[in-house]
This record gives C-alpha cells, structure tokens and sequence, in this order.
C-alpha cells in the first residue's frame, strides 16, 4: 500500500474532526438544551450548537485550537509490512491538512525554547495489537485548554468507588469552565500510571450516550455525572445543571499496592474521528 | 441578567455601571494578546520602552485565531483559557487596560485588580470560533508577526457577545467558586 493513501487519510482525518462535530456528542448537546431554564446556560449551549452548524457548512475549524494531533492505531490482521510508512503518510497528511485548512500552527518544536512553530507535527502515536480485520485508525484532536486540566492520582489500594467519585468531584471543581464545559470526562482506572493515562484518553473517544457494559462501572460512571451535575458550573461557566456531558471509564487489573485514577478531559466538542482499513 | 450594547473606548461610568452575569454586545476596538504576546508586553514595560498599542482603555481579547481563508479578514477566533494570563493581568490593569475578555475562572489577584483599578473581565463562549468569526469585522497586524498566532491584532468587532464575569466591584459570575 502507497504511503500517499495513508497521507489522504491522514489530511482528511484531521480536517473531518476539525470541522464536524461528533455525532454522538452533538445528541447529548441537544439534550441538554432541554434540560436548562436559565438563559446564559441556554444560550452556551445554543452558540455551542450554532458554531457546530456554521463550522461543517463553512469547513471551519470548531475551535481556534485545531489541537495535538493523538493517533491512536490498533493492528490487526493485515498485510503491512512495514507500520513506519503508516506513521509517515499519516504526519505528512496532518501537515498538508494544516496548510490546506488553514489549520492554526499549533506545536513548537522545542518544548522549552518554544521557538520555532511546526504545522502541528509530529503528531503523537499510540499502537496496539488486535483481532480485527485491517487497521484501525482513530485519530483525537487535543485542545491544551482541556489537556492542561488532565490528573493523575495514585489513590490507596483500599480507596473504594466513593473516594474516586470525590476526586473527580474536585479536580472538575478545580478545573471550572477552563476547558469548555460540560465536559467529556474521560477516565482511566488502574495498570500503572501511565496505562491509567492512556485509557482515560481512550475514554474520551467512547460514545457520550452509552454506558459500560460492566453493570459496576456503568453505576460508577453514572454516579459520576450526576455528581458533576450538581457542581454547578454550568456550559461555558455560566451556572447551569449540564457540567459533564458524559462521563466514560476504562479499566485494567493493577497491583495490590495502588490505585491509579487518572482524568482527561475533554471540551463540549471533543473532536476525534475513527476509520478501519482492510489492508 | 441584562442585555447591554456597549462601544469601545469603554469610559469608567461605563464600565462601573456593568453587573456580573450582563450579557454585552460589544462594538469597537479590541487588540488581540495570549500568553508569548503578554511575555513580550511585559519585557517592554520593564525596559521602559514605548509599546506597540497604547494599554490606557484598551480591551485584550485573549484569543490566537486561525490563519483567514483568502479573502476574508480572520480565520476561527474563540477565547483561550484567561487563567494562564493572570499572571500578567493585574500589571496591564495597573496600566489602563479597562477589560479582559476570555474563558474560565481568574485567581484572586485578578480579581482584585479589576475592582481596585475598576475594570472588567468579559468572558464570551469558549470553543465558538467559528461562531464569533461573524463578529469580527476587521483585524490587522499590530505587533510581534513572528509570533504567529501570538501576534498582537487589532481587531474591529460588531456585536461580539460578551458576559460580565468580575465587575468593577470584584464580584463573580462563578458560583462553584
């Protein structure tokens, strides 16, 4: 396979998550329109609708931040031989993406110099091994408004669901409406610190409408956003009884010494965007 | 909440009269800065040289907007999170600038700030570029191109919708806080 079709892939997988907003999330912004009285909540939420409407009609970028290009790569069964051409085509269309867009150039890069500014290259990859047919390519379009609020706590092995409610609890608290809310929040529960990271960034990509099939966590997570829901924060900060707009937890097995929480989240247009490749 | 048409220069009277939660349409004049722009202001000040816009009255909008599409004026250009300026704020409002405008929660020395100089911090909708690009009439360059996105513009806006988020009393819109 050519490196130029995971190059259009990659072009058209940044542009698409720029400009439309994800189904999934669009449906519970509706709901939740018709669960606030107040007018500042209310109209948060109807400019938040509004931009969706006018950013897919005009191919505009949601928000200013086009954000940290994330790819997340799940391998299964294919005949690519050689994974690099992937990881090449993909950064080359990010970058084409960028210019095309205009996307804003939003990576410098050197962290610490913050010198000189790159077209949001290179992008950041994650790979996995799986059962399926092809290649699955999921890209998440980070906003650093969101991303700077992300937490990692190593809670004690005995801390049950209620101490991890409350820490969520407050690091949304915390958090206020610096990352756009209501949020998408992502959490990851377990492994080690960095699988309990991982996952609560994978979690932001689940459907907002679903709940875990895990009977326990979908009760977990539910618990969550009705806590979250009482905070008050409110869309875009302005008070108001929609603060999460999902909550979504992943799990792994952990050590009996430690529990590892961690909390990503995401904007009220969490932006990602999923393709599967038979190849 | 109240409904309110305001034009920049912002005068004191103005600006005083303006309650935490007023929703404001806001016309006139606005300069553009996020945290490498305020970086830049803040070194000038300290060397005592001339800066590029002149700070008394102005209103900073906290945003770096993408590249326009040829033709029009600016591309998506939503606020950024205000928090990461506040180290900045309350200098800029010892010097004259009489409002902020961005997105979330300011820490207690802004807010101190704004009631002691009387100013005002504006939020508008976080993650609406695309949505406030129809209000932004004009912009053009005023400093720093090198900075990208980070450059100083000045921007000419018509009916940008802004809230109330501390008054001149240091009061806030933010309940949870």
């Amino acid at each position: 396979m050519h490196i130029q079709t995971f190059r259009n892939i990659g072009r058209e997988l940044y542009l698409s998550s720029n400009w439309k907003i994800r189904p999934d999330i669009k449906k519970a912004l509706q709901k939740a329109l018709e669960s606030e009285r107040g007018g500042l909540a209310r109209m948060a939420l109807e400019a938040i609708l509004k931009n969706a409407e006018l950013a897919v009609k005009e191919k505009l970028p949601l928000c200013q931040d086009t954000g940290y290009p994330v790819f997340f790569i799940k391998i299964g069964k294919t005949r690519l031989r050689d994974v690099t051409l992937l990881e090449k085509g993909l950064t080359l269309g990010v970058k084409d993406a960028t210019l095309k867009g205009p996307l804003r150039w939003s990576v410098v890069s050197d962290p610490l110099s913050r010198g000189e500014m790159a077209p949001n290259i290179p992008p950041v990859f994650h790979y996995e091994y799986s059962s399926i047919n092809g290649i699955e390519i999921t890209l998440l379009v980070k906003g650093f408004g969101s991303e700077n609020q992300t937490a990692l706590y190593m809670l004690d092995p005995v801390s049950g669901p209620e101490e991890v409610i409350q820490i969520v609890v407050d690091k949304v608290r915390q958090a206020g409406s610096k990352a756009c809310p209501p949020y998408i929040v992502g959490i990851g529960i377990g492994g080690t610190s960095e699988t309990a990271l991982l996952l609560s960034k994978k979690a932001t990509l689940l459907n907002v409408n679903s709940w875990s099939k895990d009977h326990r966590i979908a009760t977990l997570e539910k618990n969550i956003k009705r806590a979250l829901n009482k905070l008050g924060i409110g869309p875009l900060g302005v008070g108001g009884n929609t603060t999460a707009l999902g909550v979504r937890i992943l799990t792994h097995p952990t050590h009996i010494a430690g529990l590892p929480v961690a909390i990503t989240l995401g904007c009220h247009s969490t932006r990602s965007a999923k393709l599967r490749l038979r190849i | 909440m109240k409904w309110r048409i305001i034009k920049t220069p912002l005068d004191s009277g103005e600006v005083e009269r303006l309650k935490v939660g007023d929703f404001c349409l806001l016309s006139g004049e606005i300069y553009t800065a996020r945290d490498k722009a305020h970086k830049r202001l803040m070194e000038l000040m300290r060397r005592k040289k001339r800066l590029p816009f002149n700070l008394r009255g102005a209103i900073i909008y906290y945003t770096g907007p993408t590249p326009p599409r040829s033709g029009e004026v600016i591309g998506s250009a939503g606020p950024t999170t205000s928090g990461r300026m506040d180290r900045f704020a309350p200098v800029f409002y010892r010097s004259g600038v009489k409002g902020t405008i961005g997105k979330g929660e300011r820490d207690s020395s802004v807010k101190e700030a704004v009631k002691r100089y009387k100013g005002v911090y504006f939020i508008t909708w976080g993650g609406c570029g695309v949505y406030l690009k129809q209000f932004i009439q004009d912009s053009e360059l005023v400093a720093f191109p090198e900075l990208g996105p980070e450059a100083i513009y000045k921007l000419k806006v018509e009916k940008f919708p802004v809230i109330v988020a501390i008054d001149s009393t240091g009061r806030t819109v933010f309940k949870h806080c």
